[in-house]
């Protein structure tokens, strides 16, 4: 359903993506892991249309969503959150939601309605009339999350939604995510967080200096001696024993 | 879905309908028992800049986009019903709405222009707006008069918008005041308001989210400058003669600003409350003291504008519905 095609992004004169190619289909759970710097988030932003590829191009359900506004995409089924949250702060959770519901739903009322639905579905019920701000780090990830949701994507990005979380929180949204996946979404996810995105994906790619070094099932990355140079560390597969 | 909650709202959307028909009642009848000029006078002045100021807060109350060009706007609705009057003989009922056309659509080509700009840079773009609108006011002598105005025909019927008495002049402005009023209500209970207040706080998370912020942008200018221009007008009809300093001069847009921001901004009612605040200490304190303190109101809309902003910085309407017990539940 997604067709990224040798798609390249320069920066003044560093070259921050260099010709990657991937494709996801429906119902992929798809992990994207690499340093810091290595274009995770700039693929994002090339993909949900907040920035332009020089080469190549960008194929969602096979309609050529390159040149498209991120308005646009997110209409044909394609969402992103943001890894540095951005809530619309000055106004209850419920309402942000609801922003996002409607792009779909034709009343206030039954954007209302299916906005109540997805804060329960994220756990976000009780705080249904805070304001965004007075949100916690984990609360606020939440948030990006139903806001998406409630667009009804059937991709949907998902940019570092564990960063912050103490443990109890992140088995929470593991959970989550888990349930996410199951609901038939197709997900393409950036995370730093090894054991969760592990548990959760199903393929991974490893973006290194914009350059993909590796793709496969989660077994084959951890044992791929190029990921583990770049990205995982020679501690990391002796703690895995 | 708590059946509590949804109890409690449609209460509250009936004590809201209730108290709001009171609200108008009372305004409808307060004309009747004032029959006096003088207070009739500040009645229509508060109509006047309560609309204004409300006209300007959806762009800048729901949007975001604080303008300080909306002279200009107000200006051109003065300015064209009133030449259309003069030379053509055209009513200013529709003069009024020609004016209108012709400042949205001004207001759409500055909203073009500043797409990219944000706050401040915003603010600025059109803070040149509104000087370059009086300027040319000044200097196009042979179409505005320049400097010494344009006085109006003094012909009391209705095609003329024209009447002896003030009694007409409240009810007209009553009804543009509330119709502002019920304009705001209507975009902020809307997917309009909805999508402006997403633009508002985050425009990245907004276009995330699928709302296209370049339009609705622009519904709000336009719509925010054609209401400008045609309380412009009314405000023309009322006080028969125009001028730069009195229809277009920057000062305007920033008292209308104040006003708005003060009573508490991108609220329905805060920029009428504005109004209903500033209005009056401005009358009262220029008939009080205008020959022995002149420009005593200036200090006055000083000193409340820096207390409303220490203590209530959300403006007035909002704060006392937070801390006043009995207003939480409307």
């Amino acid at each position: 359903m997604l067709e990224v095609h040798d798609v390249s992004k320069w920066f003044g004169g560093n070259a921050v993506l260099n010709h990657i190619s991937l494709a996801i289909e429906p119902g992929d759970v798809v992990g994207l892991i690499g340093p810091n710097g290595a274009g995770k988030t700039t693929l994002f932003n090339v993909i949900s249309g907040f920035y332009r590829t020089k080469t190549g191009y960008v194929k969602f359900d096979n309609i050529d969503i390159t040149r498209l506004n991120p308005e646009i995409i997110c209409m044909l089924g394609l969402c992103r959150t943001f890894q540095i949250t951005k809530p619309f702060s000055n106004i209850p959770v419920i309402k942000n939601v609801m922003i996002g519901a409607l792009s779909r739903e034709k009343t206030l009322k039954k954007a209302e309605r299916k906005a109540e639905e997805i804060l329960e579905f994220v756990g976000l019920c009780g705080k249904r009339d805070l304001l965004a701000r007075n949100l916690t780090i984990a609360d606020r990830k939440r948030l990006e999350i139903a806001r998406g949701l409630a667009t009804s994507p059937k991709l949907f990005l998902l940019d570092e939604v564990m960063a912050g979380l103490n443990p109890t929180e992140l088995q929470e949204m593991t959970r989550l995510m888990r349930n996410l996946a199951d609901s038939g979404i197709a997900l393409f996810i950036i995370e730093h967080i090894m054991g969760v995105i592990m548990r959760v994906s199903h393929r991974i790619i490893v973006l290194n200096y914009g350059e993909k070094i590796a793709e496969g099932e989660p077994s084959q990355i951890v044992s791929d001696q190029k990921v583990i140079k770049a990205y995982l560390g020679e501690e990391y597969l002796i703690a895995q024993g | 879905m708590k059946p509590s909650i949804n109890e409690s709202r449609t209460y509250k959307k009936w004590l809201r309908f209730i108290l709001a028909g009171f609200a108008v009642l009372f305004l409808c009848i307060l004309p009747l028992l004032i029959r006096n000029d003088f207070y009739l006078d500040g009645l229509i002045l508060i109509f006047i800049w309560g609309a204004f100021a409300g006209a300007w807060n959806i762009l800048a109350g729901y949007a975001g986009m604080v303008s300080l060009g909306h002279n200009t706007f107000f200006g051109i609705g003065a300015y064209t019903s009133t030449l259309l009057l003069l030379h053509f003989g055209l009513t200013p009922w529709l003069g009024m709405f020609v004016g209108g056309l012709l400042a949205s659509c001004i207001g759409l080509i500055l909203g073009v222009v500043c797409f990219r700009l944000r706050s401040h840079y915003f603010a600025l773009a059109t803070l040149a707006f509104g000087e370059v609108g009086y300027i040319i006011a000044v200097n196009w002598r042979p179409l505005t008069g320049g400097s010494e105005g344009l006085a109006l025909p003094i012909q009391p019927s209705l095609y003329n918008f024209s009447f002896a008495s003030k009694l007409p002049y409240v009810y007209i402005g009553l009804f543009f005041f509330l119709m502002v009023i019920g304009i705001s209500y209507a975009i902020e209970h809307s997917r309009l308001g909805y999508y402006l207040t997403a633009f508002r706080e985050n425009e990245d998370a907004a276009r995330a989210l699928g709302v296209r912020t370049g339009k609705v942008r622009l519904i709000a200018m336009g719509l925010s400058s054609f209401l400008s221009a045609i309380i412009g007008t009314f405000y023309a009809q009322y006080v028969v003669f125009i001028d730069p300093t009195s229809v277009i001069r920057i000062q305007i847009s920033v008292q209308v600003a104040l006003f708005a921001i003060v009573g508490g901004i991108g609220k329905a009612l805060g920029p009428a409350i504005g109004a209903m605040i500033f209005v009056p200490i401005t009358i009262l304190l220029r008939a009080k003291m205008g020959t022995s303190l002149p420009g005593l109101h200036m200090i006055i809309y000083g000193i409340i504008l820096v207390l409303v902003l220490l203590y209530m910085p959300q403006g007035i309407s909002t704060s006392l519905k937070e801390r006043v017990p009995g207003l939480k539940k409307i």
